[in-house]
Order: C-alpha cells, then structure tokens, then sequence
C-alpha cells in the first residue's frame, strides 16, 4: 500500500515536470525565434541604411562632378531627383 | 462450471519475492525518469532564460535600427532613384571619365564596351605540318 502510493506521489511529480518541460521548451522556442528576428531585421536595416549612406554619397559626388565638368544631363538628373527627393 | 483452479508453478514465498522485486523495479525506474525529466526540464528553463535575456538585451538597439530604417525608406521614392542610377550608368557609359571618377567608386562600373575594336587574328599563319 505504502509503495503504491509512493508511486502515485512519484508518477503525478514526473508528470508535472513533463508539463513543465513542455511550457518550457514552447518559452525557449519563442524566445529563439524572436531573438533571430531581432538579430535578422537589425543585420537587414543596418545593411540597407548603409547602402542609402552609399547613395547619399554618390548624389553628392555627382553633384561635385556636375560642378566641375557643367552637363545638362547632370543637371537634369539630379533635378529630377530633387523634384521626386529620393531620399530625405 | 467450475473456474478453473490456477495453480502457480511457483511456491506462495517466491511470487510474493518476485512481486517485492518488481515493484522495487518500477519504483526505481519512477525515480529515474523523474530525474532525467527533471534536469531535461531545468535545461529548457535554462534556455528559455538565455534566450529571452539575449532578446531583451538587443531589442532597444535592434529597435532602433529597424525604425531609422523604416523611417528613411518610408521618404524614398524608389522608381525616381531606380531611374536616377539607370540615368548615371548611362552618363557613365558615354563619359568614360564620370564612370572612372564617380561610378568606380561605387561599384556601378559600366560593363567594357562591347564595340571595342575586336582582337586582331594572329597573323602568322600556323606552321606547316611536316
């Protein structure tokens, strides 16, 4: 009697940590994916704001060109780059 | 009818023994798998834990970024600066100066130009067999 129920004791324990196991192991999952998402859209934004810094710089040194070598085409480029600003 | 009578091969102490010895075993195995589900349970907590304390520890930057970068997208105008560099490699292409200048830097190099003078033949005919 005494042994049935220590058993019962042990089985209902065993079957708390399962549960357990499982609430946790749904936690450690969600917390992963979250964390890769975080790491995956910083890596992404902070690549595509370095190429925006990129073509920032390539509007300025068209505009450094435009200066010392005067084209219309130059000027028609970045002035319609302006009229539709690219960027801000 | 009768029930039929069943007769043990085994003599009453040593069923009562084996019965001792398995409930020993089930007992033993209990405590086991307890154990096993225990530090399996304590690993995923442990991992839980890690995982949303990296998380917390990268979302204000992670946050940060992704905002600036939304921000500055949401003023672009994507077909103006898609046609502004078609525009700037076509520039390039007929002024081997910006291209060198400006678009080498960037890597927006204009493909070499295809109606290059073509390779002349060799001009020594091959030597004749012997």
């Amino acid at each position: 009697m005494k042994s049935e129920t220590m058993n019962s004791v042990l089985t209902f324990v065993l079957g708390v940590f399962i549960v357990l196991g499982a609430i946790f192991a749904v936690r450690a999952i969600s917390g992963q994916r979250e964390f890769r998402a975080l790491q995956f859209g910083a890596a992404q934004s902070q690549a595509g704001l370095n190429q925006l810094q990129q073509l920032q710089l390539l509007v300025n040194d068209t505009r450094e060109y435009g200066k010392l070598h005067p084209s219309p085409d130059i000027t028609r480029m970045l002035d319609a780059l302006q009229a539709k600003p690219a960027t801000r | 009818m009768n029930d039929p009578e069943i007769k043990s091969p085994l003599p009453q102490g040593d069923l009562s023994t084996q019965v001792a010895s398995l409930q020993r075993q089930v007992f033993t195995l209990l405590l086991v798998l307890l154990v096993v589900s225990a530090t399996l349970a304590a690993y995923l907590r442990y991992e839980d834990y890690i995982y949303h304390k990296d998380a917390a520890a990268i979302r204000p930057q992670a946050m940060q970024v992704i905002n600036a970068f939304s921000t500055v997208t949401a003023g672009i105008n994507r077909p103006a600066l898609q046609d502004f560099l078609k525009q700037l490699v076509a520039y390039g292409q007929k002024n081997p100066d910006f291209a060198q200048q400006v678009l080498k830097k960037y890597g927006f190099a204009p493909p070499p130009a295809t109606n290059a003078p073509a390779k002349p033949a060799a001009v020594a005919p091959a030597a004749p067999k012997k």
